[in-house]
């Protein structure tokens, strides 16, 4: 089942703030882990990714250093991201709004229907 | 090669007005693709197909492009506001702090018996009227015009004036001593409006008289009679007797009527010590050594009276009397030995420099020895032996002042400063305290030596920035990229470069704490040395962190880099250890053999120095620029040479301001501590010596010889 754009478009921030708090990842690996993890229902253009990943790291909710992957991975230096005390409050906020929403949504739509 | 080269350069083009964070995009960009088609070359397909299929993946290249900037465009706008900002103020701002330390530093410069130019800030407080009186109307061409200037200003100030007249007599020295009738005229009027100021100070009355005496009479030596006196050494001197032939005894009898009233008075002291304590209570205490330096001067710069022609006019009193003696008049020669008593013990008692002191003693010897002849001629023989008694213990008095311990003194040089070596009297138990102003030394070497190693990064900077300028002109592809490090790195050079070489000396030298309670005379060769391996260890950590950082930077960027240095591959840092450990066996031998003190001890210390740095520049130079000066390495070099400008500037600067905020804390702290060796010359030695022993007993003789009526000779005659 295809998700719509702008479904998909709202869910970028908080997919990749949630990801990065539980490590620090690089823009091919969180492209990896949102695919697996969502059974591939989530199929992101790749590139949307790094504009997103920018814009995160100007606004401070996210840094960025240069360093080489764990083992097991070609030993080339990859850019990882990294989430800030900025970054996680954001997250908090953003799932918070997101439960709020989802509620609400359920509410009419399945109850509706029920 | 790059498949994706046009792609990425067709996502990144918009981003080309900031070229480190285009080429980090860029190489972001390419790590993903390699990894995406890694991953499609595992899943069968061949290289091309998988690189299209990576490139495919990446979505819509114009809408990303797109997307790319309008993700990227406030980062660059604030980025190049921070990179314009630094590129304006970053040199200027090391410019400044140098030269702030060096204006700390600068009135060193004055040192001299007149100021060239004050240290602004020591004199920023005081008023007008104050500077005036320090130093006169700066226009004046000589000392003599600014005290007539001064004194002219304030007309009824009597120190004022007697500075003047004091400079005065000084400049026409040698006409005063065959003065015609003009300058005799001149000068007992100058010498008359200081009495009319200063109604109770003999300081003119007597001088009136040596100088009004002077071309009344000649002395000549008496051929048949001598005196003698054991030296300190034991050896006994012998000196002839004065002949006096006195050629005008009218102009001669009315200088001793003026020496008569002048001893009189109540006290006699010489306006310009007055003037030098008046300005030296104007002038602030001193924060800096070079502020020292310059209160300094007005020590150094002091007057002091006509000793000559006191010394002239205690012999021609003397003489006067065993010719009256010889002639048969026995109360003008009692009162000639009388009045040259009084002369001396009137100077000695009142005297506040050393030099008077010895004027004073030089003159009670004199009259004591032609008492002893006068009396001898009288027939007095009890009281010519009384007058021999007294000058034995006079003369043996003085000599024991140098009898006492001075072992202690020699071991103080040791303690000494280079200014207190040079200017501490070696008198008999001389006491002070050597260790503020030693401090304060060892600070201002500090700075100094913080100077050479701000000025060398300095220089450095300019020197990278010229070439990277040049650079910049001349190419319009492949220009230098000005990286930034990031923070982490750059706390990093900060830590390893800076504060920790020198808070490693400053441990060294808590723990070392004895070999600095000498001062720098003794331990100048040392402490070069420290300094040198220091400054040489701050500049190579600085050069070899940086040349790091950037180089991982540019990596990371996707330049081609020389591959990293190993501490394995450094043999250099071995030999470096046994050219240090050479250059402090020599120190320790060379400081053995020649003695403390010894400038030709600090010889091989800075030839050493020297090499220890020419070798650290030359290993430097051979590890990191004879690799990257290699051709594939070219555009490298280049962004190198561009991103060293700002951190070694930013270095000056953070190493400037706190170093040198320190040091001048330090220097000012120890300054603050030194309370009276400001007064080293001129108005304590007498004090803080065992000479105030023979001052005290001028003192003594002075109240019973004020009970003494003054002799009648040249009484009545004006």
């Amino acid at each position: 089942m295809d998700f719509s754009q702008d479904l998909v478009r709202g869910s970028i921030v908080p997919i990749i703030l949630a990801l990065l708090n539980e490590q620090p990842m690089y823009g091919y690996q969180i492209v990896k882990v949102v695919n697996a993890r969502s059974g591939g229902r989530l199929e992101w253009k790749e590139g949307t990714l790094y504009p997103a990943l920018h814009s995160l790291q100007a606004d401070g909710l996210v840094t960025a250093n240069w360093s080489e992957p764990a083992e097991g991975t070609p030993s080339r230096q990859r850019k990882y991201y990294h989430i800030t005390r900025k970054g996680r409050a954001e997250l908090a906020r953003r799932g918070q709004e997101w439960r709020q929403f989802s509620l609400a949504v359920n509410a009419i739509l399945l109850g509706g229907m029920a | 090669m790059n498949p994706w080269g046009q792609l990425i350069a067709r996502l990144t083009d918009r981003l080309a007005v900031d070229r480190e964070l285009q080429l980090d995009v860029a190489r972001e960009l390419t790590t993903h693709l390699e990894d995406s088609a890694e991953e499609f070359r595992r899943a069968g397909e061949s290289s091309e197909q998988a690189a299209a299929s990576a490139a495919r993946a990446l979505g819509d290249p114009d809408i990303l492009a797109d997307q790319l900037w309008q993700a990227n465009r406030r980062r660059l706008s604030v980025r190049g506001l921070l990179r314009w900002t630094a590129r304006v103020t970053l040199i200027p701002a090391a410019i400044v702090v140098i030269a702030t330390v060096f204006l700390g530093l600068s009135g060193a410069r004055d040192i001299g018996i007149r100021p060239i130019s004050p240290p602004w800030r020591y004199l920023k407080g005081l008023t007008e009227d104050q500077r005036f009186i320090l130093l006169g109307p700066l226009e004046s061409p000589s000392e003599l015009e600014q005290a007539k200037a001064i004194s002219d200003r304030w007309p009824d100030n009597p120190v004022f004036y007697g500075n003047y007249a004091v400079y005065w007599m000084d400049v026409n020295y040698e006409l005063l001593r065959k003065p015609s009738p003009e300058i005799l005229q001149e000068a007992l009027l100058i010498l008359e409006h200081g009495k009319k100021l200063d109604p109770n100070n003999a300081f003119y009355d007597i001088l009136q008289a040596a100088y009004l005496m002077l071309p009344s009479y000649q002395l000549s030596l008496d051929p048949n009679a001598s005196w003698s006196l054991v030296t300190g050494s034991g050896n006994a001197t012998t000196r002839p007797y004065q002949q006096i032939t006195i050629i005008n005894q009218r102009q001669f009898q009315q200088g001793i009527a003026l020496l008569r009233k002048g001893l009189a008075k109540p006290f006699f002291t010489n306006p310009a010590m007055d003037m030098m304590k008046t300005r030296l209570e104007l002038m602030p205490q001193p924060k800096r050594l070079n502020e020292y330096f310059y209160r300094l001067q007005f020590h150094v710069g002091t007057h002091l009276p006509p000793t000559n022609e006191l010394r002239g006019l205690g012999k021609s009193v003397s003489a006067a009397a065993v010719a009256a003696a010889q002639n048969g008049q026995t109360e003008d020669a009692l009162g000639y030995l009388d009045l040259a008593e009084r002369l001396s013990v009137s100077l000695g008692a009142n005297t506040e420099s050393l030099v008077g002191l010895l004027v004073a003693h030089a003159i009670r010897l004199n009259a004591l020895a032609h008492a002893q002849r006068t009396y001898e001629l009288l027939g007095q023989k009890e009281q010519a032996a009384r007058a021999h008694r007294d000058l034995l213990a006079a003369n043996a008095s003085f000599y024991d002042l140098g009898k006492s311990d001075n072992t202690m003194y020699e071991t103080d040089r040791r303690k000494m400063g280079i200014l207190e070596n040079l200017l501490t009297p070696r008198l008999p138990e001389y006491r002070f305290d050597p260790g503020p102003l030693r401090s304060a030394e060892y600070y201002v070497a500090m700075e100094l030596g913080l100077l050479v190693l701000l000025g060398c990064l300095l220089l450095a900077s300019l020197l990278l920035g010229t070439v990277s300028l040049l650079n910049l002109l001349r190419r319009k592809e492949n220009r230098p990229v000005l990286v930034f490090v990031g923070w982490h790195r750059l706390g990093r050079i900060c830590l390893l470069a800076v504060a920790l070489p020198f808070g490693g000396y400053a441990l060294y030298r808590f723990l070392t704490t004895g070999s600095h309670a000498y001062g720098l005379s003794y331990t100048l060769g040392q402490t070069i040395l420290e300094f040198a391996i220091l400054l040489a260890v701050v500049l190579c950590l600085l050069i070899r962190l940086s040349y790091s950082a950037i180089r991982r930077r540019a990596e990371e960027l996707g330049m081609t880099t020389p591959p990293p240095i190993r501490l394995r591959d450094r043999k250099w840092m071995v030999s470096l250890g046994v050219l240090v450990g050479l250059a402090s066996l020599t120190i320790f031998l060379v400081s053995h053999i020649t003695g403390p003190n010894n400038p030709l001890g600090v010889i091989p210390v800075i030839i050493l120095s020297m090499a220890v740095l020419t070798f650290l520049a030359v290993s430097g130079i051979r590890e990191y620029f004879s690799v990257v000066f290699r051709r594939p390495y070219k555009p490298f070099r280049r962004t190198l040479y561009r991103s060293m400008v700002p951190i070694l500037a930013s270095a000056v600067i953070l190493t400037g301001v706190i170093l040198g905020w320190g040091l001048g804390r330090g220097e000012s702290s120890s300054i603050e501590r030194v309370k009276g060796i400001a007064d080293l010359i001129g108005i304590s030695e007498i004090d803080r010596s065992d000479f105030h022993l023979l001052k005290d007993q001028f003192i003594q003789r002075q109240r019973e010889l004020a009970e003494s009526p003054l002799p009648t000779v040249g009484e009545g005659t004006n």
